[in-house]
């Protein structure tokens, strides 16, 4: 029953008219049974092409030195459908399922293995056909790479948060903001450091200016919301590329301990952030205040003046050493600190006075308050540029004019009440020369009262002379009236009396002669009245002592 | 830079390796060993500053024109202190992986011995003959469709073809088996990968299978390392996919013995003989558990690609149609009739195949 046509020809080769007539026998004698045949017969299938070998055997052997372009072309045709299948878009080493056991690791499938996991899982083959069984478990092999990467994973998350978070701001370097705590708390130390710190650092070579716009540094302090919202993009980035590589029994545990690792960092990193906002703070408060010539206006005059002179000849001293230092800063700040000093030789501090003093200190405060705020925080309209001197500049504000405000108010008080004890004794003085120039106006007024009261009598007895000579007046009127009437019934007795005319007329000539005695009299009285009248009039009324005088009683 | 130096010395111990004293063995693993400890510590220690040393060009492309253009040493069979071979990695080469920043795939091939892998390797690695695939050549784009025609021409832009000639993967024309254990192209390939993504293909040359001087214990190890360690395993083959073909894929059939996938099945796998004394009646057990193992052993597997060597080979059906490469391997791969003892054996040889490797491929080719 198993008879079947079998062909064998001993170059194995069938040609094609040979194998359809097996075929076709086959199948009229048993039927369709292909399988017979296939199995049989196809295994010789019969060739189209004859391709001829390399006919030289000693170069088939040293092929590797023919050239490949030499080689036959049919060759190279079908070696580059093999490149095709090899080569091109390649299937990538994917880490499988690595536990069956703790499963939930779906993802894990198809992940593709870069070059550290590959060298791992080499070597933990390697390692597992050299060992006792000789023969590797796949599952150990894949959690070993899992481990590895998932160390590997938090260890480059951890890094690339830490970077990250260094990115931020890095911390300054040793001496970058040395002076400010010295200058914060004295001027005249605190240089001499601050001229250290620049010859060791170069880059701080304008150290204030660095200061004053830390936006154009990169180190801390940044701002601490900014920081915040870096460390949550990281943390979240982080975790998510953790999680994208790492996989396995160890991911879990090493999840957390990255989560804390990346915590602690940005714990850390608040930390030096505070420390560095705190020294940035305070060194731009005490270069701020320097700039406001308050150094100089603090070296205010006390009630000692040589004590005064001395601080003057001080802060003279500490602008001298800052233009070494710091050449920005130091041109201004001299300037301020020049003009300064000359106000502290003057005698009437603008600070000193009681009603402008206060309102001058609140002033430079605000402006320095001002400029700190647009150095700390940035003004709306440079928001763009992120110059922060981090979350502690308020705080160091608060504290600086909490410690500063106080102490040049009260300076500002002395001061003014030392001004003020110097103004009132000079109104003292002021006040007893008035006294004394009133004492004397006094007696000088008293002098010209009598003079008064002589005149007086002097013009009643004038009056009274006058109103004698008035009286004498009308007598003599009177007795002119009666010579008038003798003279004119003399007239008529001479009239009739012709006789006695010549007597008569005597007689009224002699009386015409008394008559005009008595008028010249009578007008010479009249001249004396109206002279006595006007020097009356003439004598000044009494005045009464100056109202200042008055006012200084 | 230390690369020279590294070049040198990995020169150095390419020859050494080559020609190993028999009666200093011991001798020659130690100094050649122990250079690449060092090594391995330079390369690793500055590996800081050239871990990220694979500059990118763009579109994140790797540019790995730096490194070595010749084989090296991955995994060489060693004689211990006691006197077993073993098989060590080359720390070198695994601090040289470790430097690969982007996914990587794996293209081993296998084979009988003296079947002139190696010479087929060489041509694939060589960046003049198949810069298409290689985008760290410039030329490439404008190659690529041209390539399957247009043979004749190289590229222009590849300039390093002198290095493959003489220091290409060891070909030999003797008995002997030129490569020993596993080796690895010392330059990693650039390029795109199934998913679309950038990534650095890795060629593996194994040692033959079933030497003369081999036992079948070796091979089967070195077969199941070259599997695990491959996304793409290509075996070549002379001559048409006949039943002595088919026989000679024995150590397919072995992988399971030679690979667990848990540790849990060892001791159901590997001793067979407690098995078989264990009980018959647990011989449908057996198979659900084979069955398993082999579906376990699939998802781990790389994808299988039979090189087809032959000068006569045409491909038509029983029915005399023309058929594609890959349908001659499936009707190569289905079981035959008969009960036969080796029948048997090569029809379980071909379950293995189809269990094992899910995704096959054939390419036939004619002989250089």
């Amino acid at each position: 029953m198993d008879f079947f046509f079998l062909v064998i020809q001993r170059n194995g080769f069938l040609s094609r008219l040979k194998y359809s007539l097996i075929r076709q026998l086959n199948y009229m004698f048993f039927g369709s049974q292909p399988w017979f045949f296939a199995s049989k017969c196809r295994l010789s299938p019969s060739p189209i092409v004859q391709v001829r070998p390399l006919s030289d055997e000693r170069r088939l052997q040293k092929v590797d030195e023919v050239p490949f372009d030499e080689l036959r072309p049919e060759f190279r045709r079908d070696f580059a459908l093999l490149q095709d299948a090899l080569l091109s878009r390649p299937l990538p080493k994917t880490l499988g399922a690595a536990s069956n056991r703790s499963s939930g690791n779906n993802s894990s499938s198809g992940r593709p293995l870069t070059g550290p996991m590959y060298a791992t899982l080499v070597e933990e083959y390697a390692r597992a056909v050299s060992g006792p069984s000789g023969v590797p478990v796949i599952a150990t092999a894949w959690e070993s790479v899992a481990a590895q990467e998932v160390a590997a994973a938090a260890a480059e998350a951890a890094q690339q948060h830490a970077n990250a978070l260094v990115a931020l701001g890095a911390d300054a370097p040793p001496g970058h903001y040395d002076n400010a705590d010295v200058a914060f708390n004295s001027s005249t130390a605190g240089d001499d450091k601050s001229t250290d710190a620049t010859a060791m650092d170069n880059r701080d070579e304008s150290g204030a200016g660095v200061a004053l716009s830390p936006s154009a540094s990169t180190f801390l302090p940044r701002d601490q919301a900014e920081g915040a919202a870096a460390h949550a993009r990281a943390y979240a980035t982080c975790l998510t590329l953790f999680d994208a590589r790492a996989d396995g029994s160890a991911a879990a545990s090493a999840r957390q301990a990255l989560e804390a690792t990346m915590t602690a960092a940005f714990k850390d990193w608040s930390t030096r952030n505070a420390a560095a906002s705190q020294r940035a703070s305070q060194q731009v408060l005490s270069q701020l205040y320097t700039k406001s010539g308050l150094a100089a206006l603090e070296a205010l005059p006390t009630h000692d003046v040589s004590a005064e002179t001395a601080t003057g000849g001080a802060a003279g001293v500490v602008a001298g050493d800052k233009t070494n230092g710091s050449e920005t800063v130091a041109s201004s700040e001299g300037n301020l600190s020049g003009g300064g000093g000359a106000a502290v030789e003057d005698a009437k501090h603008p600070l000193a006075d009681p009603k402008e003093g206060p309102a001058l200190v609140a002033r430079l405060f605000g402006q320095l308050t001002a400029e700190f705020n647009q150095i700390a925080f940035g003004s709306d309209s440079s928001s763009s540029s992120s110059s922060s001197l981090g979350p502690r500049a308020s705080a160091e504000l608060a504290a600086f004019l909490a410690v500063k405000w106080p102490l040049l108010s009260a300076r500002c008080a002395a001061a003014a009440h030392a001004a003020q004890e110097t103004e009132a004794a000079k109104l003292d003085a002021m006040l007893a020369d008035t006294q004394r120039r009133i004492a004397a106006a006094e007696t000088r007024d008293g002098a010209r009262n009598g003079d008064a009261a002589a005149k007086a009598s002097e013009v009643s007895a004038l009056r009274l002379e006058v109103a004698k000579l008035g009286a004498q007046a009308d007598g003599t009127r009177a007795r002119q009236a009666v010579l008038e009437q003798q003279r004119v019934e003399a007239q008529k007795r001479a009239s009739d009396l012709t006789l006695a005319a010549e007597e008569a007329q005597q007689e009224t000539e002699r009386l015409a002669e008394d008559l005009r005695r008595a008028k010249n009299e009578a007008a010479d009285l009249e001249k004396e009245r109206a002279l006595l009248q006007d020097r009356l009039e003439a004598i000044p009324a009494y005045e009464p002592p100056p109202a200042a005088c008055c006012a200084l009683q | 830079m230390a690369d020279a130096d590294a070049l040198a010395r990995l020169r150095q111990f390419v020859s050494e390796g080559e020609s190993p004293a028999p009666a200093g063995a011991k001798q020659a693993t130690t100094t050649a060993t122990e250079p690449f400890k060092n090594d391995a510590a330079a390369l690793s220690s500055n590996g800081e500053s050239s871990a990220l040393g694979v500059s990118f060009l763009d579109g994140g492309v790797p540019n790995f024109s730096s490194w070595p253009n010749e084989p090296i040493p991955l995994i060489s069979p060693e004689i211990s202190t006691n006197g077993v071979e073993v098989l060590t990695v080359n720390t070198e080469a695994l601090a040289m992986l470790r430097r690969i920043p982007v996914a990587v795939a794996v293209l081993a091939v296998s084979g009988l011995y003296r079947t002139g892998k190696s010479s087929l390797l060489n041509w694939l690695v060589d960046p003049t003959i198949n810069a298409a695939y290689d985008l760290n050549t410039t030329s490439a784009p404008a190659k690529a469709d041209t390539e399957s025609k247009d043979v004749e021409a190289a590229p222009p832009g590849a300039t390093d073809s002198a290095s493959i000639l003489g220091s290409g993967f060891a070909v030999g024309a003797t008995v002997q088996r030129c490569t020993r254990g596993i080796w690895i192209w010392g330059r990693p390939r650039a390029v795109t990968l199934r998913d679309g993504s950038v990534g650095a293909l890795l060629v593996l040359d194994t040692e033959g299978l079933g030497g003369l001087e081999s036992e079948g214990r070796y091979d089967a190890r070195i077969f199941a390392l070259a599997t695990l360690l491959c996304s793409t395993l290509a075996y070549n083959s002379l001559g048409t996919i006949d039943e002595k073909a088919i026989g000679s894929l024995s150590f397919i059939a072995e992988l399971s013995r030679n690979i667990k996938v848990t540790g849990e099945e060892d001791g159901n796998s590997s001793n067979s003989s407690d098995k078989s004394t264990e009980s018959s009646q647990s011989s449908g057990k057996r198979q659900g558990r084979d069955a398993a193992a082999d579906a376990g052993l699939q998802k781990f597997f790389p994808e299988f690609c039979w090189i087809v060597r032959d000068f006569a080979l045409e491909l038509v059906t029983e029915d005399g149609e023309p058929m594609t490469s890959d349908q001659y391997l499936e009707a190569a791969l289905q079981p035959q009739a008969g009960f036969d003892a080796s029948t048997v054996e090569r029809n379980a040889i071909r379950r293995a195949v189809t269990s094992y490797f899910s995704t096959r491929r054939t390419v036939t080719m004619v002989p250089w």
